[in-house]
């Protein structure tokens, strides 16, 4: 599903990755463990395009090579990425992220179906939808940067700390998301320095040092060694208890694509094939949405076009589809203020100090 | 040494903190922990003046604080990180740390500033970095430097968000002993953090919020086994 092959990236003289090479296939966990700076954002963002590769580097999704294409391309391919640093548009509300997490065409015509899945997987966004992104706690941008992954529909998941900022109890609650996320047959790579949990999920681990691979092998073997225990899990052993165990652990076949159908309550995140005819509506409904959140919101989106792009880039949002989005936005906002019921005339002597407070709400 | 009463901030109709009280005694390790969203980090902004509170009173040393611009607060001596970092791209890490040596609490100039600068880089593990730009530098590098910013001005009491998030376990070691030192040196530390190795073996007290409200107040031992703490935020199965 995923294949990396002698996938090497240099800064200058430094390289940051050098030769690492693996896989994985549908359905499977797979844990990259490191110490900080030791190449494992790098080797995501190599992956999804955001940093080049070096020549002779090999990466393929589902068979197709995709090292040197431009990030939307990758995301085309089926790939998503949550990045470090969640990298929200902050001045979007949390539905407009979400939907333009939604942006690629091989996940449009879902969009509707995996935005009701990403809610009920985080209450608290539903909750949220028309709240500033910038303005949610950091804890609950983390969810939507996680939410907004899952709206692309992807084939491979990739993760860069997605516990970072969670309580325990929403840690416990990702890990078995993630796992219930594979059931679908979504391939899912993650970073995490929470090694104990990371490995409790994943099927097998990779460890990752000064840029190359020093060692692989099954997630339970892994924890059980001792080196590992002492780089990565603390030193204490990891001994069974805790909640990472109230994670079901995947037998040796779940690497396999899951035939099993994921338990009635869980959100199913599917690619889907392209129905463009879903397009305009749904950006309509969007830009509709946005025209009732207000004239400062609107000045938010318009002030967003300006940070927005590199923000897009890292998610496959080409710059010409993220301005017609935000275009869009805008022109609905204006319509929708337009349409607005005229307020009744007031008689004169009512007017003065209370037009302003009525503004200011 | 901070004395937080019946305090409340309000962002349009969501009330984030509510009728809040805790004091922070001088010299300890005050751990303020609770589900995402609970309002820890606007508690945060409302002791460093980020935020004026909607209701209630803040007092430092017995003085009230509450309406006092963040600048002054600084000045004060109350110092902090950010959750979500905030370093000055423009400038040098050097730079960036020099810049809580001229408006803190120590108010140095020059070449002073430079070293002491200098020195809380070293102090956090940056030595290396002095002079690169800090959009060289990676998410956890960047933490160590706002810390580094936040030592320079040499601050009582010390404001961490989630400062240790992020580390693995080796790194989270370091970054225990070198907040411990912190503690060790005089200072005063309000911890906001999920990581629980950390709270348990740095913190002296517990405030647990939950939706604005404090719903446990002790220590370590006593508020992580208490039986909402652990239905609000730890999870049942983490019991
Ligand atoms: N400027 C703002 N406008 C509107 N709502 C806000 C604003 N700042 C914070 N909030 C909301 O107030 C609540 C408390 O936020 P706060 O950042 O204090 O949470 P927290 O306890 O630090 O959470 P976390 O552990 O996720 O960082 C959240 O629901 C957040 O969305
Ligand atoms: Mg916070």
């Amino acid at each position: 599903m995923l294949e990396c092959r002698e996938l090497t990236v240099a800064y200058g003289q430094h390289r940051a990755l050098d030769g690492v090479s693996l896989g994985i296939a549908p359905g499977e966990i797979v844990v990259i463990l490191g110490a900080n700076g030791a190449g494992k954002s790098t080797l995501l963002r190599a992956i999804a395009g955001l940093v080049p590769p070096a020549a002779a580097s090999g990466i393929a999704i589902g068979g197709r090579p995709v090292a040197g294409l431009p990030p939307h391309e990758i995301v085309e391919a089926g790939l998503a990425l949550v990045p470090e640093g969640r990298q929200l548009f902050g001045d979007l509300s949390v539905e407009e992220n979400l939907l333009l997490g939604a942006y690629a065409r091989r996940a449009r015509a879902a969009e509707r179906e995996n935005l009701e899945r990403v809610l009920a997987l985080f209450p608290k966004l539903a909750e949220r939808r028309a709240q500033v992104a910038r303005t949610m706690s950091g804890g609950e941008q983390q969810m939507v940067a996680i939410g907004r992954a899952l709206m692309s529909a992807p084939s491979v998941l990739m993760l860069d700390e997605p516990s970072l900022g969670l309580s325990p109890k929403l840690c416990t609650a990702l890990f078995r998301t993630l796992a219930e996320v594979r059931r679908t047959g979504v391939g899912i790579l993650l970073v995490e320095q929470n090694a104990r949990q990371g490995l409790a999920i994943a099927d097998r681990g990779y460890l990752l040092e000064n840029g190359r691979i020093v060692g692989e092998g099954p997630a339970a073997a892994l924890a059980q060694d001792p080196a590992v225990q002492k780089a990565y899990l603390g030193g204490a052993a990891a001994t069974a208890t805790g909640p990472e165990h109230a994670v079901e652990r995947p037998s040796a076949q779940a690497a396999a694509p899951a035939v099993s159908a994921p338990p009635a309550a869980m959100p199913r995140f599917v690619p889907t094939p392209r129905a463009d005819t879903l397009i305009p509506q749904s950006i309509d409904e969007l830009a509709r949405r946005a025209g009732e959140i207000q004239t400062e919101h609107v000045r938010a989106a318009r002030g967003a076009r300006a940070t927005a792009a590199p923000i897009g880039a890292a998610h496959g949002i080409g710059t010409d589809t993220l301005s017609e989005a935000l275009a869009r936005i805008e022109a609905a906002a204006a319509r929708a203020r337009i349409r607005e019921p005229e307020p009744k005339p007031r008689p004169a002597s009512e007017r003065g100090g209370a037009s302003d407070a009525d503004k200011g709400e | 040494m901070l004395d937080i009463q019946s305090v409340a901030k309000r962002f349009g109709g969501l009330l984030a903190v509510d009728q809040l009280s805790f004091a922070v005694r001088e010299n300890e390790v005050l751990g303020l922990i609770g589900p995402n969203g609970s309002g820890k980090t606007t508690v945060l902004n409302l002791i460093s003046g980020a935020f004026k509170p909607t209701a209630g009173d803040i007092y430092l040393d017995d003085r009230l604080i509450t309406d006092r611009p963040a600048r002054h607060i600084a000045r004060a001596g109350v110092g902090r990180t950010f959750q979500l970092v905030r370093v000055l791209p423009s400038l040098t890490v050097l730079e960036n740390v020099m810049a809580g040596a001229v408006f803190g609490h120590k108010r140095l100039w020059g070449r002073e500033a430079r070293k002491y600068a200098e020195r809380q880089l070293e102090r956090v593990g940056m030595a290396h970095a002095i002079g690169m730009p800090t959009a060289a530098l990676t998410y956890i590098d960047e933490k160590r430097v706002e810390l580094a910013r936040a030592l320079a001005s040499d601050p009582r009491v010390l404001l961490l968000d989630e400062w240790l998030a992020g580390l693995n376990p080796t790194e989270l070691q370091t970054g225990i002993a070198l907040i411990r030192s912190l503690r060790e040196e005089g200072r005063t530390v309000v911890l906001v953090e999920h990581v629980m190795d950390a709270i348990r073996s740095l913190c002296d007290r517990c405030v647990v919020m939950s939706g604005g409200v404090k719903i446990a107040e002790g220590t370590p031992a006593e508020t992580l086994a208490d039986r909402e703490v652990i239905r609000a935020y730890l999870g049942d199965d983490d019991a």
